[in-house]
């Protein structure tokens, strides 16, 4: 309210006038006041002026009473006469007979005997000491003395004395007489006059000695009050004075008027507190002041209610002008044609917005009717509706077309309000809009919508979509239809686990955590746990119908992305499966009793024609002869073709089961080799087989394998020409082995090598050759591989032959993480060697041996590599000196304790190397060479296998020093053993508790540096097939026989005996 | 079993295939073969030829093959009748369900006729073992 500068201004306003209604109101109280205290004090002179006049003339009569008497005494002194006590108290008596302030009256002598006293006769006292007598003693005055009150020697009464001085015929002091007036006289004449409210009357003696007062004071009679303002301050000379002080006499604060009692010692004090006289005062002051306070607060009441009615006032001028203000910016600068028009429909104002809009100028639109610019087909319902509009005052709203002149159509939104104020017949103001874009999005939407709803009703799929966490949000009629729930039953109430199987998806859920590593828990989050990951998911599931019924279904899920691209919910599309499982299953009936079917006529036909052309139908003409041949053949595919057919289908529905077994994989070869011999025969063709894995176990059906090979021999074969060659070979590629199985036949083109495992692809079926197979013999070998978790791929050269090649993973070699060898376990081999031939010779038995080897043809390149560090070996090829000598002895002085440098051949140095080879030399021999170099490096290593842990302890205690022992108990802690160190032998008893110890014996010769092996066991079925490192010693011998073998087998490695 | 196989009691119900086979074990394989078209049939000549070995088709009309084997080894002296099944259904599962009715082996057809003595010899001979 105070931001009002008019509410402040009245506030100001209204601060002078109260300060100057409380000036004037202490004014008036002042004057108020001044005139209480001037009545106050006309009062008190007055009481002051009478009260003194009565004093002064009660005193004057006893001043005269005893002067006369003092006169009458002294005449007749003078005149001798006696005067007796009793004379005296007769005449005393009555001469104050007549003033009743004198209480008594007395004459003493000099000597200060009282001789005679008007209340005894016979006074018997002195009054020596009395202040009385001796004032007239010391000073001859002839003045009234007043003594102060005391109380009377002769009847013990208070009373003051007024004495005169005796004096004898020569003018000395010849005694007193005194009255004695009675204060309590003037006390009761005070008493007699009216004096109001706290009005006092006081008697002092000259002297401020209290004599007198009224109201009584009774402990001050006779005090003195020398001290008190009256005496110090007021009385100026004239013998009078008023004033407002504070009284000794009753401690009160008291105006008060004073005065001398002419020439006789007393004073008059007329007084009257404070309070009394001012009371009167405060009364009016009082109401006063309370009637001013009311005034002011009306006063402030009404000026604040003016102040704000004038401030609200001001405010609604102030937002009228900034409102109109507002309204003509808006009028020009908005987006939105605004005009006026009157009820028939001729524009009177129209706004820059409203001429863009249309694109006419303002001048030909303003009186003419806005009407006109309006789509033809749209005229008549927008000209009924502004009518109705009209006729009703309603407002006006409708959305319809406009033709501007420059031929552009507009979609605008026509709103307009009735205003009675704008003209005479009242007009309307309104706005158009255009909502072309927000029309033709509509119209978009509308049909998108309805596309979607046809398509979402019209398919058979069941189409349903949810929130993120599995709410229904949609169930479209293929739903409906396939699982007989309502959309309205699902939507917003349920989740897909509705109609789901909950046997599947608690599988499902374990299957995923195992698969995704981390826990699914069982519910929406399995449906979509992998969609989300992988973009979607198809899967088949079942779904239950709400008559329980089971209904196989592939479902696909999406997620649902919001416009942010986070997953707001998914989609899931079920496609009914039954009738596919139907038609599936009746295939394979089908496909399986077709089969069967054929087979009988073709027995008969297979074997006629087998017999036939086998002679025994007796021999037949060379033409005829040829034909039956023709005919056996074909009756010979079809049967493959049928053979295959059925893999396939089988393969297909899942029903292929295979035999896997361990098995070690040479013996399979040769097999599949000789039981290929006779059609290669056949062809001309000669088979090899290139590389040996000794014990290298792989897991095959035996039977499929076979299946696999003879389809890849028999290929090779086929595509040879006569008197080629096909070669086999093995290889071990880490912890896989690689069969490779190439020809140089005309090799197959690259376009067409991506299709080779597809079914019934074949390149060219002019080709004589290949009419002869069945086109799904490679798919069913990537079937069968991918079963026994293997590969088979392609590798060729158009023009340059095939070579096709599997890939398996081998058996009883550590393949986890966690049994992996150490890389730096094996030393890696630098290999110099100039010539790249012999280079190759040289590297394949180490890579072969899984020694890493990094070749390198120049001397330079080998000393920087060799300065790495990396490499434990450096062998020195026999014609790697030709070029830098020099080079070459830098390498070999670079040397250090933990590496070896092996040098192939007779080149002549002085340098010291750790071993030389001769050249030429077999790859066996090479291997034996480094190994035994490699061995000399270290101290010997043995591993000693056996359930007996007891053997470790007394085994060591008879090995030499230098030989260090580790010993497992079981398989598991021995393979764990191997891949952490090399060994150079190892002793095992094969019975082990976790299995055959026998099984690690592929493993052992896969090892770099193959180990010596002891089998230590009494079985002596196992001499058979013993080979040269293999070793058994019986179990019954002494420990120190063991360490004597032990001994000489290591003697033997570290090159000490020659090798057998 | 010492003696060389010879007498060949075949069971087959297509004559094509009887022919074949007849033809195949007596002229390339030198055996006696007695053919019958059914179970039925077999069981009639089994006491009168007191075969060494039968050879029987799988699927026939009437009586199958496993069946007529046991029929025929529920005749006196035949407990023990070795036995081969002829079929044109070679799948693992049902080759081990034959051979678990004591069958020798399991030929499928079609067969090479001029190597199908030599077949039953070899599983003749194992049986031997």
């Amino acid at each position: 309210m105070w931001r009002h500068a008019v509410v402040r201004r009245f506030a100001l306003m209204y601060c002078v006038l109260a300060m100057t209604m409380m000036v004037g109101l202490a004014g008036l109280l002042y004057l108020l006041h001044q005139k209480a205290l001037a009545q106050s004090e006309r009062e008190l002179t007055n009481l002051g002026h009478s009260l003194v006049g009565q004093a002064r003339d009660m005193i004057r009569s006893v001043d005269i009473v005893l002067r006369d008497t003092r006169e009458g005494l002294m005449r007749a002194k003078q005149a001798g006469e006696v005067q007796t006590p009793a004379y005296l108290h007769e005449h005393f008596r009555q001469r104050i007979a007549g003033v009743p302030q004198i209480r008594s009256m007395a004459l003493a002598t000099a000597g200060s005997d009282v001789i005679g006293h008007s209340l005894t006769p016979s006074p018997q006292v002195a009054i020596s000491d009395t202040s009385s007598f001796r004032a007239h003693l010391l000073h001859a005055s002839n003045k009234l003395h007043v003594a102060e009150p005391r109380q009377s020697r002769v009847d013990g009464q208070w009373g003051v004395a007024l004495s005169l001085r005796m004096e004898d015929a020569d003018g000395q002091f010849d005694g007193i007489v005194a009255a004695v007036i009675d204060p309590s006289v003037v006390q009761q004449f005070y008493k007699g006059i009216e004096l109001g409210e706290g009005t006092a009357v006081s008697l002092f003696r000259a002297d401020g000695i209290l004599l007198a007062r009224w109201p009584q004071s009774a402990n001050s009679i006779g005090l003195s009050f020398s001290n008190d303002p009256i005496f110090t301050e007021l009385l100026d000379e004239m013998g009078h004075g008023f004033a407002l002080l504070d009284s000794r006499v009753d401690n009160q604060r008291r105006l008060v008027f004073a005065q001398r009692v002419g020439d006789y010692p007393f004073v008059i004090a007329a007084s009257r507190d404070e309070a009394s006289a001012f009371e009167a005062w405060r009364h009016t002051a009082l109401a006063l002041v309370a009637a001013t306070s009311l005034l002011l607060v009306g006063a402030g009441w009404l000026m604040l209610r003016l102040a704000t009615q004038e401030a609200k006032r001001r405010m609604a001028e102030a937002e009228l002008v900034g409102t109109t203000q507002r309204l003509r910016l808006i009028d020009v600068a908005s987006p939105v044609g605004l005009y006026v028009s009157d009820p028939s429909g001729l524009l009177s104002y129209v706004n820059p917005a409203y001429t863009q809009l249309l694109g006419v100028q303002a001048v030909r639109l303003v009186g003419q009717a806005w009407i006109m610019l309006l789509h033809q087909d749209d005229r008549e319902a927008v000209s009924r509706s502004w009518q109705q509009a009209v006729e009703r005052g309603e407002p006006f709203a409708m959305e319809y077309r406009c033709l501007c002149p420059d031929g552009r159509m507009l979609w605008v939104s026509n709103r307009a309000e009735y205003s009675p104020s704008q003209a005479a017949q009242g007009a309307y103001v309104g706005s158009i809009e255009d909502i072309t874009a927000r029309r033709e999005h509509e119209q978009l939407l509308r049909e998108t919508l309805s596309l979607q709803k046809a398509v979402l009703d019209g398919t058979a799929y069941s189409i349903v979509s949810t929130d993120r966490s599995g709410l229904i949000r949609s169930f479209n009629r293929g739903a409906e239809q396939m699982l007989g729930f309502s959309a309205a039953e699902m939507v917003g109430k349920a989740t897909p686990a509705r109609f789901h199987d909950l046997q599947e998806v608690v599988a499902r859920a374990a299957a995923l955590s195992v698969e995704l590593g981390e826990p699914i828990p069982v519910g929406f989050e399995v449906f979509v746990a992998k969609a989300r990951l992988e973009g979607v998911e198809e899967r088949e599931w079942s779904y239950i119908r709400k008559d329980g019924q089971r209904i196989p279904v592939l479902l696909s899920v999406t997620p649902l992305r919001d416009e942010l691209g986070e997953i707001d919910g998914y989609l899931g599309v079920a496609h009914d499966l039954s009738e596919f499982h139907k038609v599936d299953k009746l295939k394979r009936e089908f496909v399986s009793i077709v089969s069967h079917e054929l087979r009988t006529p073709l027995t008969s036909i297979r074997g006629s024609l087998g017999l036939v052309a086998g002679g025994i139908g007796g021999a037949l003409p060379e033409r005829a002869n040829e034909l039956v041949k023709i005919a056996l053949q074909n009756a010979e595919r079809l049967v493959r073709l049928i053979n295959d057919i059925l893999d396939i289908e089988r393969i297909d529905a899942g029903q292929l089961t295979l035999r896997v077994q361990c098995t070690e994989v040479m013996p399979l070869l040769e097999q599949a080799l000789a039981d290929n011999q006779g059609y290669a025969d056949h062809h001309g063709v000669r088979l090899q087989c290139f590389g040996q894995v000794y014990g290298a176990l792989v897991e095959v059906d035996v039977d499929r394998f076979g299946q696999v090979m003879a389809n890849l021999l028999s290929n090779a074969i086929k595509f040879s020409h006569s008197g080629g060659g096909v070669e086999v070979s093995v290889i071990r590629d880490g912890t896989r082995l690689r069969i490779e199985v190439c020809d140089h036949g005309p090799g197959i083109a690259p376009a067409f090598r991506d299709k080779l495992f597809e079914r019934f692809s074949q390149a060219d079926s002019t080709d004589a050759r290949r009419r002869d197979g069945t086109g799904l013999g490679l798919a069913i070998c990537k079937s069968l591989m991918a079963q026994m978790h293997g590969e088979i791929g392609c590798d060729s050269s158009e023009g340059a032959g095939s070579c096709f090649w599997l890939s398996l993973p081998l058996q009883g070699l550590p393949t986890g993480p966690a049994d992996m060898r150490p890389p730096s376990l094996v030393p890696r081999i630098l290999l110099l060697e100039q010539d790249e031939s012999c280079a190759a010779h040289l590297a394949r038995p180490l890579v072969e041996a899984g020694f890493p080897v990094e070749l390198v043809y120049e001397a330079n390149e080998a000393l920087l590599r060799w300065e790495s560090g990396r490499f434990g070996v450096a062998l020195v090829g026999p014609r790697a000196v030709s070029g830098g000598e020099g080079r070459l002895e830098q390498i070999m002085s670079r040397d250090h304790q933990a590496r070896a440098i092996l040098l192939l051949g007779d080149t002549p140095t002085a340098m010291p190397v750790d071993a030389r080879l001769p050249w030429p030399l077999e790859p066996q021999q090479l291997l034996a060479g480094l190994r035994r170099v490699l061995v000399g490096l270290r101290s010997a290593q043995v591993l000693l296998i056996d359930h007996d842990v007891g053997l470790q302890t007394q085994l060591g205690a008879v090995l030499p020093q230098g030989v260090a022992l580790d010993s497992a108990n079981t398989l598991t802690a021995a393979r764990h053993m191997l891949c952490r160190r090399d060994y150079d032998l190892v002793l095992m008893d094969p019975a082990l508790p976790d299995g055959d110890g026998l099984a690690l014996l592929p493993l052992l010769y896969g090892l770099p540096m193959r180990p010596e092996i002891v089998l230590h066991t009494s079985d002596a079925a196992l001499d058979t097939g013993l080979t040269g490192a293999l070793h058994r010693l019986p179990k019954d011998g002494s420990v120190e026989s063991i360490a004597d073998l032990i001994n000489q087998k290591l003697r033997r490695r570290r090159g000490q005996e020659d090798t057998p | 079993m010492n003696m060389p196989l010879q007498r060949i009691l075949y069971v087959e119900d297509d004559p094509s295939i009887q022919t074949v086979v007849k033809l195949a074990l007596e002229l390339v394989g030198g055996y006696q073969v007695e053919v019958c078209d059914s179970g039925r049939a077999a069981m009639a000549a089994l006491q009168r030829f007191r075969p060494q070995l039968a050879l029987l088709d799988v699927m026939m009309p009437g009586m199958d093959g496993p069946t007529t084997l046991q029929h025929l080894r529920e005749q006196f002296g035949f407990e023990r009748l070795p036995a081969i099944f002829m079929t044109a259904k070679v799948q693992p599962a049902e080759v081990a369900v034959l051979k678990s009715q004591g069958a020798l082996g399991v030929i499928a057809k079609p067969f090479d006729p001029m190597t199908l003595g030599g077949e039953l010899e070899r599983l003749w001979s194992g049986q031997s073992q």
